[in-house]
């Protein structure tokens, strides 16, 4: 079984980001922390019991750079959250989504394992290891 | 499936994937020529491939494609 963990936003500039997300009464949860593998700085905003990870890659070597000539500032992939991280990601495979990477571990959660796929049809989903 | 029918169904993929109803890849086509290939459009694109083929490829067979015409062939092997 998998929960929905969060919305994670593609945005360009953090601070300016977060600012408009406070003003729509968001709150942070905590302050930002670097993903030195992805090369991104990461925030996490919570309203209503929905929450979003503000991603926002430093340089053009993140893996997310190329998105944001397509995406800019948009929602752009689905965490899930589940009890068996490599049961899953089998299982999705299985349906058609193609893994991106190794499981590896996130320092903005924590470093519970994370995993990112693709799926042609809706786009990039990441599970994550309940902690 | 023929070698010729495996490229005209990859490059209704590519059309779609790039969204370039102008784009025709060959054998020799390579990610430099062909705007907005990037990481992830790749990983669209195998997965569209996947998808539409009806065939997996392993992460080793994938990492060092260095063109259509390759992964062409690995449709083909995927296919038999």
């Amino acid at each position: 079984m998998t929960r929905v963990h969060h919305t994670g936003y593609l945005v360009k500039h953090l601070e300016k980001s977060r600012g408009s997300f406070l003003s729509l009464d968001f709150r942070a949860l905590g302050e930002p922390v670097y993903d030195e593998d992805r090369d991104v700085d990461i925030l996490f905003l919570e309203k209503d019991g929905y929450t979003v990870e503000l991603v926002c890659p430093r340089s053009d070597a993140s893996v997310v750079a190329g998105l944001m000539k397509t995406h800019r500032n948009a929602p752009y992939h689905l965490c899930l959250e589940t009890d068996d991280l490599d049961g899953e990601l089998k299982r999705l495979e299985k349906s058609g989504f193609m893994r991106m990477e190794e499981p590896s571990p996130a320092p903005a959660l924590g470093g519970r394992r994370v995993c990112y796929l693709m799926s042609p049809w809706m786009g990039m989903v990441e599970l994550l290891e309940r902690g | 499936m023929s070698k010729a029918e495996i490229f005209e169904k990859l490059n209704v993929i590519f059309r779609d994937v790039f969204d370039d109803e102008a784009l025709t890849v060959t054998e020799t086509t390579t990610a430099g020529d062909v705007d907005g290939w990037d990481s992830l459009t790749h990983i669209t694109l195998l997965a569209t491939v996947e998808d539409e083929f009806g065939i997996k490829f392993s992460m080793k067979a994938v990492q060092h494609l260095a063109n259509v015409g390759e992964l062409a062939e690995l449709i083909a092997e995927g296919l038999q």
